[in-house]
């Protein structure tokens, strides 16, 4: 994944120097501009069994702000946003390990620095068996909800241990 | 033996005449014979898969991807640049004039298809309404839906948008529209039984030259496919299978 670069970026952002789950690292910067999901709409998107985006429709190009050549081929940790605690995508990933749903709320980083908030349902495929690849569809999530996940996603970054 | 054309009570009913012209097109141009069933009813039109009375089918994408998944049909076409969405009415003279007015607890009027089902859930979850907080009224048409709604026997109904758009301007002024679906990738879809696997092409074949044929037109637009058919490949199916299988919410 390339760094993040000032000319993409809306305003201001703040840095990051980001090491992913596989050791890559990459330069993040982040404002605070959120964009709302399009109301009535879907992201669907497809990955292989390790996360790699294989599939996915317009509505994750427009939202997230990468073109599809940009985000096929690429890890979904594209899209992670460093106010994200750990522990969810171990969740994640422990859960459709197992071959079962996961659902969950997200804070995605968009490719211009902003963010913005979805309720994901990821599916693992099961063929014979085995987990082949998995399937996610986001939706606009209730803003009650992406309030209180803010919070509790904030006390469980601390407690994981970075501010 | 004889074959059975499957026709789920999904298409628009005013136009259940056209389905049979269709099958007789069909027929004609790939020398298959069909007896051709349009249900008004989900639970028959299942009764039917179940005992092989589907051999050509028009489904839902609820029921496609339970036809290819667990009996291995086979995809043919889709109507060509329309996509099945779906809506939440309540009634205009109502309280509700957003979905921050709706109560914590709702009564749905609904028809059984269950793709416009699980988009209307999808719909409603922003108003923080998950499947605890409906009750559903089932009805069997979606007409029935939008009077359920005008006369407050119900507090909304999900309604497919092109029923909606079929209902006559008087029942529209009654309805309010709260939130519509912009999915794109959720559609009808013309599907084989495992024993057709080697007539694809020629249905194939067949579809391909109504849509060149100028006397087709007006059918192709009542059978809801204005700009023709377009295969439906495999891939394509199983994109729309897998978000069925995510919609589907156990
Ligand atoms: C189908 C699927 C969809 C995913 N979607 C997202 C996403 O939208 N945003 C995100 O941050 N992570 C998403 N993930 C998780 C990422 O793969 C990754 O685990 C996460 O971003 C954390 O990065 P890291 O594991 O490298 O630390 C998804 C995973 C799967 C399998």
């Amino acid at each position: 994944m390339h760094d993040m670069c000032p000319e993409d970026v809306r305003g201001e952002g703040r840095a990051y120097e980001w090491t992913y789950f596989d050791g890559t690292s990459r330069r993040l910067l982040v404002t605070d501009e959120e964009t709302r999901f399009p109301t009535g709409e879907l992201i669907v998107s497809r990955t292989d069994v390790s996360g790699v985006i294989t599939m996915c429709n317009d509505a994750l190009v427009h939202l997230s702000g990468y073109s599809r050549e940009e985000l096929v081929g690429t890890s979904h940790a594209i899209l992670r946003h460093p106010d994200m605690p750990r522990s969810v995508f171990a969740d994640l990933w422990s859960t459709v390990g197992q071959g079962t749903r996961w659902t969950g709320y997200m804070k995605n980083l968009r490719r211009d620095g902003g963010y913005y908030w979805v309720y994901a349902t990821v599916i693992p495929k099961v063929v014979d068996g085995v987990v082949v690849g998995h399937t996610s569809v986001r939706r606009e999530p209730s803003r009650a909800k992406v309030e209180e996940l803010s919070a509790v996603y904030a006390t469980m970054r601390d407690e994981e241990g970075r501010g | 033996m004889t074959r059975h054309f499957a026709i789920s009570p999904d298409v628009n009913v005013r136009h259940v005449a056209d389905w049979f012209i269709f099958n007789t097109k069909v027929q004609r141009m790939t020398g298959l014979g069909f007896h051709a069933t349009a249900y008004s009813d989900f639970a028959e039109l299942h009764e039917a898969y179940e005992e092989g009375r589907a051999d050509l089918v028009f489904a839902n994408a609820a029921d496609t991807a339970m036809l290819v998944r667990e009996h291995g049909y086979l995809p043919v076409a889709a109507a060509a640049g329309v996509s099945k969405e779906a809506m939440v009415v309540v009634a205009a003279d109502g309280p509700f004039r957003g979905m921050a007015d709706l109560p914590r607890q709702l009564t749905v009027a609904s028809t059984s298809a269950p793709d416009v089902e699980r988009i209307g859930r999808i719909l409603l979850e922003p108003a923080d309404l998950g499947p605890a907080d409906l009750t559903l009224d089932v009805k069997p048409n979606p007409v029935l839906v939008a009077k359920a709604v005008m006369w407050h026997e119900a507090q909304a109904g999900f309604l497919p948008q092109d029923a909606y758009e079929a209902l006559s301007a008087m029942v529209k002024a009654q309805l309010r529209v709260l939130v519509a679906s912009r999915i794109y990738v959720v559609r009808n879809a013309l599907l084989v039984s495992p024993a057709l696997t080697d007539e694809v092409e020629a249905i194939w074949d067949g579809l391909a030259s109504m849509n060149v044929d100028p006397d087709c037109a007006e059918l192709l637009t009542g059978l809801g496919a204005p700009h023709g058919w377009e295969r439906l490949t495999p891939e394509d199916a199983d994109f729309m299978i897998d978000l069925m299988d995510a919609l589907a919410q156990e």
